[in-house]
């Protein structure tokens, strides 16, 4: 990882722009993904306590 | 003599087509009322410093006012975050806690700063220059500001007005773009409603989760990301109103001026009239369409593995103009099938790109200084 960072580090503008987009794009998806599954289980968590709650 | 002319001597053409620029800020601010809280104090601020020998800005090695306001708030940093934390508090992302699968538009319409940081680069800006270009594409003033403030200073001013003015004309830009790429059957999908309660704690959570999260991913967007979500914790949890209605109101407006007439300081005659600045304006538009067509292709991809089709249109309201994109989204829907009403899945999108603006901004705050 260090050698391909030095190559990118040593390259144009171009080239690092092309870098930013490959691996940029990608960790925002995954940044989201991690806010989804949260909201996700959080959401469904709280409808099982609910139907518990109507149940009892 | 000539010191009681000084100021029709030492005023130059640069200097008076700067002024018309300014004039013609606070008409469109006025009359067109695009993004007037913004451009209306821009537009005052390129008059004042474009005005023989700029004393607001220097004069005889004293710092006039508005030098004294670029030092302490976008040398700084402040005011942009001042206003994130305004933001923060107006935010309301309980339509996408409803529909969080709506979180991926919010990605897939960051496209338009990628794209548009490999343009930029391309036409020969250098990195850090073309990622303040490209974070035009976050359709989100403040991100643009403050990534431009860290990167390209020399820049703000054209960066601020392309961000501001590009999306205020999302109505023009968004309908051509999502016509090209979409077939009428298409943009007559209807989508299910969802209506999901969510719980309280949440809307308290989140801002928290948000902020611990994306500060161990990329730290560089603390400041960012933890302002705006600061702002929103202060409204959800419901027992700071007084500081929640500060935040949204007084301090919101305070910074708003401030850094809108200081943003002005920076459209010297020097610094705008050049090749760069029509560059900039270009890319900003670049940015706006490729943003749209990113989220309206990402929805047709996802349409050819599920069985419940997406609006391909809910895509383009992935961008962080909010809530400009989600009304644009909706009133095309009805213009097409009059009984068709996907208000609820534009806004969960939307709110989902306010958040993926920020997050994309915070990244590439955070990437952008390891590739240098």
């Amino acid at each position: 990882m260090e050698n391909i960072l030095q190559i990118i580090k040593n390259s144009s503008a171009l080239t690092k722009s092309l870098f930013l987009t490959i691996i940029g794009l990608p960790i925002i998806f995954l940044v989201q993904l991690i806010f989804y599954l949260i909201i996700a289980k959080w959401v469904s968590g709280f409808k099982k306590d609910k139907n518990k709650d109507n149940k009892k | 003599m000539k010191d009681l002319f000084i100021g029709f001597t030492s005023f130059s053409w640069q200097s008076a087509v700067m002024i018309v620029v300014g004039l013609v800020l606070i008409w469109l601010a006025i009359k067109k009322e695009y993004e007037p809280l913004l451009l209306l104090p821009i537009g005052f601020g390129t008059i004042l410093v474009n005005l023989p020998l700029s004393v607001v800005l220097e004069h005889e090695g004293i710092s006039g006012f508005l030098k004294i306001l670029f030092d302490a708030g976008i040398t700084t940093e402040l005011f942009p975050i001042l206003i994130f934390i305004a933001v923060g508090a107006m935010c309301d992302f309980t339509p996408m806690f409803k529909q969080p699968v709506m979180m991926f538009f919010g990605v897939a319409a960051q496209f338009g700063i990628f794209a548009t940081i490999i343009v930029a680069s391309f036409l020969g800006f250098d990195f850090k220059t073309a990622s303040s270009i490209g974070i035009i594409g976050a359709a989100d003033g403040p991100t643009a500001i403050y990534v431009a403030s860290r990167f390209a200073k020399d820049y703000l001013g054209p960066i601020s007005v392309a961000a501001y003015s590009y999306m205020s004309l999302v109505p023009l830009i968004q309908p051509v773009v999502i016509k090209s790429l979409t077939t009428k059957n298409e943009r007559r999908i209807r989508m299910a409603k969802i209506d999901k309660t969510v719980p309280a704690s949440l809307r308290i959570g989140f801002p928290i989760i948000v902020t611990i999260i994306t500060g161990f991913i990329a730290p560089m967007s603390v400041p960012l990301i933890g302002s705006l979500m600061f702002g929103n914790l202060l409204k959800e949890s419901g027992v700071v109103e007084r500081l929640s209605k500060t935040a949204q109101n007084e301090l919101g407006s305070i910074a708003t001026l401030l850094l809108g007439i200081t943003i002005g300081s920076t459209m010297q005659a020097e610094k705008f009239l050049n090749i760069s600045t029509l560059k900039i304006l270009g890319l900003g538009l670049i940015a706006f369409i490729f943003d749209t067509a990113g989220g309206v292709l990402f929805a047709k991809f996802l349409n050819l593995f599920i069985k419940d089709k997406i609006n391909p249109m809910i895509g383009a309201a992935g961008i962080s103009a909010f809530p400009m994109s989600a009304r644009v989204i909706q009133k095309m829907a009805i213009d097409e099938d009059p009984g068709n009403f996907l208000i609820m899945q534009a806004v969960s999108a939307n709110v989902s790109g306010q958040l993926g603006s920020v997050i994309a901004g915070g990244l590439v705050l955070a990437l952008v200084p390891i590739l240098l």
